[in-house]
């Protein structure tokens, strides 16, 4: 499946570039033209994606909007990697009642929809900043990245290398972190490439829900709920996000699994 | 009633209770009196406020809000709603039936149609239909939800003017109209958001079908099947799909929390009254007693899905019974 992971690349890169290079070759996404006839216009050589209702050019905030997008998402798999790594490893290292604890735990994550926490914690505290919708994002991903280092480290416990490592003396700490830690790091970064699409999608969904990324911000989710109203006379404003969502979703979806298939060819 | 069976619904009853717990105790942990985060930005009127201390209350501490809430659940009570103004228990009770109507048709369709596309694909590997089978399936993983849907309005609602754009049924509908014209009229609204929901959520159990039937396609008795001359659809049905199926039983798992998510999105985009729809504009309007109590509504309703699910599991799979 090497062609599937050099799509998956090249596809990510592509984002990449538009997050990094688009919003400073686009015109500033918060500009507003002052001629009143800029509004609704088509995609033509000017704006590449046409403009909306309040005259901005669609393809800056596009741009801008990968640039959100990616930042989120890349917070939310980063705070799921660690949690769900500390946790896994303490429910699949940890002996007796505190490591079954710890498994409960794991179980009850995984039987809470993730979209209802989501939902109650944005009901409370309100519109966030990106920087907080994206740790809030990883708060509640980390059940399913715990469930495989847990496997993992269930299963390292008993290689050879480990036991060698208690025999030859080595502190309950030193195997954990030193022999059993590492091992369990392709599952992790299969885990966080996958959750990765599931972060963008669930950044997606709550902004198009309007309870996501503050509306003035541009963001795919959002621009697709503008995008609601004009459907009749402007469908480009509908297309574009849903393209960039699109390659977006399926970058990182191309990507976990040429991963998986390499680093675990067993769980194929 | 097994012994096992008593053992897995104690643990669904346990989960629920803690996962409602640890919505509360989240609840206080986050900053702000949870009295004064639950009016946001709307004055204090002195009944609403007497209605909401009864279940939420900002005198009380972490341990005493979750004895308080769990109280008013026992009796029936889910407080009150702050942007409907209405018992939540009211709003509740008339958005469930939508919701389980789309969500059962889509479990239905979902299970029935999936199950078999997958079987047929894993049968026929290599031709144009298995390829746009599978290309199908590929979109509704990577597209979310309420993309589909909104492309399916565009296309269907704007540019062909063939089905509505939301709702459960027209409102200009007379009234005097008959039970065919109301069940058709029904039946109009219904087609969009199941598609949504059939394309969002479809790929999990079809493709792990497919992945299940193509080993037994393989195995030694489909040949001798076939050689023997036994007619395609009996192998389809009894040699490939039957060995096949234990592992689509456990799929439930992946596939349930994609059924909620899609319900909250999907019915935003169409406007259906169901759970979903609530739970997202609840949650824009700040109202969290509706969101809590829904929300736990939906655990509940998961929780006794997943359930079913082992049941059926230990039903289909023999070499569970034993234990």
């Amino acid at each position: 499946m090497k062609s599937q992971r050099g799509w998956g690349i090249l596809l990510l890169g592509l984002l990449v570039l538009l997050a990094v290079i688009g919003p400073w070759v686009a015109p500033d996404w918060h500009a507003m033209s002052d001629a009143l006839t800029d509004a609704l216009l088509p995609p033509s050589r000017a704006h590449w994606f046409g403009t909306d209702q309040l005259r901005r050019d669609v393809f800056a905030r596009l741009a801008y909007g990968a640039r959100v997008s990616l930042v989120v998402a890349t917070i939310a798999v980063t705070v799921a990697a660690i949690l769900g790594t500390m946790i896994g490893l303490a429910a699949g290292t940890a002996v007796g009642w505190i490591g079954a604890t710890v498994q409960r735990c794991i179980n009850v994550g995984l039987a809470l929809p993730r979209v209802i926490v989501l939902l109650v914690v944005l009901a409370a505290v309100g519109l966030l900043s990106p920087v907080a919708l994206g740790i809030i994002l990883g708060g509640t991903g980390w059940p399913a990245v715990a469930r495989l280092v847990r496997g993992e480290a269930l299963r390292l416990r008993e290689a050879p290398f480990v036991v060698a490592a208690h025999a030859l003396g080595a502190t309950p700490g030193r195997v954990v972190w030193r022999e059993i830690l590492p091992g369990t790091m392709p599952a992790v970064l299969v885990a966080t490439t996958l959750g990765l699409a599931d972060a963008i999608l669930l950044e997606a969904g709550l902004s198009f829900i309007g309870v996501g990324v503050k509306a003035p911000i541009p963001s795919w989710g959002g621009m697709i709920l503008e995008a609601r109203e004009q459907l009749t006379n402007a469908p480009w404003l509908l297309i574009a996000p849903c393209l960039a969502l699109g390659l977006a979703t399926s970058a990182a979806t191309l990507l976990g699994e040429a991963l998986r298939t390499s680093l675990q060819p067993d769980t194929r | 009633m097994s012994r096992w069976m008593i053992r897995r619904i104690a643990e669904a009853v346990a989960t629920t209770v803690v996962a409602l717990l640890l919505l509360i105790v989240l609840l206080h942990l986050l900053p702000g009196d949870p009295l004064s985060a639950l009016l946001g930005d709307r004055g204090a009127d002195p009944a609403v406020r007497a209605d909401l201390e009864r279940c939420w209350s900002s005198h009380r501490n972490t341990w005493q809000s979750v004895t308080t809430y769990f109280g008013c659940l026992a009796r029936g009570d889910l407080s009150y709603s702050l942007s409907k103004q209405e018992p939540v228990l009211q709003l509740i009770r008339e958005r469930l039936g939508p919701t389980l109507l789309l969500g059962g048709l889509t479990l239905l369709i979902d299970f029935t149609i999936g199950l078999a596309l997958g079987v047929w694909s894993a049968l026929h590997p290599d031709t144009w239909r298995a390829r746009l089978i599978s290309a199908t399936t590929i979109v509704g993983y990577t597209l979310p939800s309420f993309v589909v849907g909104m492309l399916l309005v565009w296309i269907f609602a704007i540019k062909l003017p063939w089905l509505p754009t939301g709702q459960l049924s027209e409102v200009t509908l007379p009234v005097d109209s008959g039970a065919w014209a109301v069940f058709a009229d029904h039946i109009k609204h219904l087609i969009l958001p199941l598609t949504a929901m059939v394309i969002a959520t479809i790929a999990v159990p079809l493709r792990q079908q497919r992945t299940a039937a193509m080993t037994t396609a393989a195995a030694p008795w489909v040949l001798a099947a076939r050689a023997r001359g036994v007619r395609p659809f009996a192998v389809a049905w009894r040699h490939c799909w039957r060995p096949a199926l234990t592992p689509i039983v456990t799929l439930l798992g992946l596939w349930v929390p994609m059924l909620v998510a899609g319900a909250v999105f999907v019915e935003s985009v169409f406007s259906w009254p169901g759970m979903g729809s609530l739970l997202a504009d609840a949650t824009f309007a700040r109202d969290v007693p509706v969101v809590v109590a829904a929300g736990f509504v939906v655990i509940v309703v998961v929780q006794i899905g997943s359930l079913l699910a082992d049941a059926l599991y230990h039903i289909v799979d023999p070499a569970q019974r034993s234990t």
